[in-house]
């Protein structure tokens, strides 16, 4: 039986956190999408001011008990709404297929609900694809309602380009 | 001729951002919802981790509001982060009164915010826009902004507090 166990991210975890991220982006067929490094990982996430925390899920190697190796990783940071104040924002989810169904999303989403609580958070809040059917299931399942849907928000998007225009205005 | 001046907010402007978030809250009809004090908005962006960031617009003496305010318009923004991409730039609330608006204000903020998102070395400015709020909409397009939602798909989900608390104690 595999077991397992969630524990917050290390400086050390960059390495496999960015080999998952560019797995995850691989199964999506963009893996040239990704362009963030190990050095940005270390210094974002772990430097005086973290611009996000990791969760990260460990399996124990059946051969060599002392060793483990990371399947899962969940992202996340803090946001603000200026009508009730902070919010945790779950960024990103992925399990490794071989270890989905085995209970790593239920407690990952568990630790998460428990950091939310104890840092005064009014919710949790992440954005789904509309058409990713079983990641929306998934989430009504827990609870969670669509506010796109339902108060019509929309994400919008000033890109690099953009930005560097209004910049020079 | 109006002017102006944009700077980042001081903890001493905190009445006046509560003042201008019920002011937009009341314009997107969601006033009763503003639940946040002072002092919280003072401990959360000013403490030493702040939450958020603000820029204010400051109108001279000559042109204060009818009740004496020189704050006149605001922008609350945070940093996000993208697996891909690393920082971004997340543009929570942006606001300007109404008597004050068409002098350039907002194009200012959004300059601003564009500068403060390139010196930070952030890829993009993200930010949510209602989709029956068709000036905000038209403003932020005319710009080149694009529509995430509608192009790629993405809705935005909440778990709220009474699911969390079931989730954070469920066997």
């Amino acid at each position: 039986m595999n077991c397992f166990r969630i524990r917050p991210a290390t400086p050390q975890d960059c390495p496999e956190i960015l080999h998952l991220i560019k797995e995850r982006a691989a199964y999506e067929h963009t893996p040239n999408a990704v362009t963030l490094t190990e050095e940005d990982l270390l210094q974002d996430g772990f430097g005086e001011h973290p611009f996000y925390y990791c969760l990260v899920a460990e399996v124990q190697n059946e051969e060599q008990i002392e060793r483990s190796y990371t399947v899962g990783y969940a992202m996340y940071y803090f946001t603000y709404d200026p009508r009730i104040g902070k919010l945790l924002y779950l960024e990103d989810f992925y399990i490794m297929e071989p270890y989905q169904g085995l209970g790593i999303g239920s407690e990952i989403l568990k630790i998460l609900s428990q950091t939310a609580l104890e840092t005064n958070c009014s919710c949790m809040q992440f954005l789904v694809v509309i058409w990713n059917q079983p990641s929306v299931e998934y989430y009504m399942r827990c609870g969670a309602s669509d506010l796109s849907t339902e108060e019509g928000w929309h994400l919008f998007r000033f890109n690099e380009e953009t930005l560097l225009r209004m910049a020079a205005e | 001729m109006a002017s102006f001046r944009i700077r980042a907010a001081r903890p001493e402007d905190c009445p006046d951002l509560l003042r201008l978030i019920k002011e937009l809250a009341k314009y997107e009809d969601m006033e009763d919802q503003v639940v946040l004090t002072e002092k919280e908005l003072l401990e959360d962006g000013f403490g030493e981790h702040p939450f958020y960031h603000c820029l204010v617009a400051e109108v001279p003496k000559e042109q204060w509001s009818s009740e004496e305010h020189s704050i006149v318009g605001f922008a609350m923004y945070y940093f996000t982060y993208d697996p891909w991409i690393g920082k971004l730039l997340y543009l929570e609330d942006f606001y300007v009164m109404a008597e004050y608006r068409g002098l350039g204000i907002g194009s200012e903020i959004l300059k601003n915010l564009s500068q403060l998102a390139v010196k930070c070395r952030c890829s993009s400015m993200h930010f949510l826009v209602a989709e029956w709020n068709e000036p905000s909409i038209r403003f932020y397009k005319r710009r080149g902004a694009s529509d995430l939602s509608t192009e790629e798909g993405w809705r935005l989900f909440k778990i709220d507090k009474k699911h969390l608390l079931k989730m954070a104690t469920e066997e």
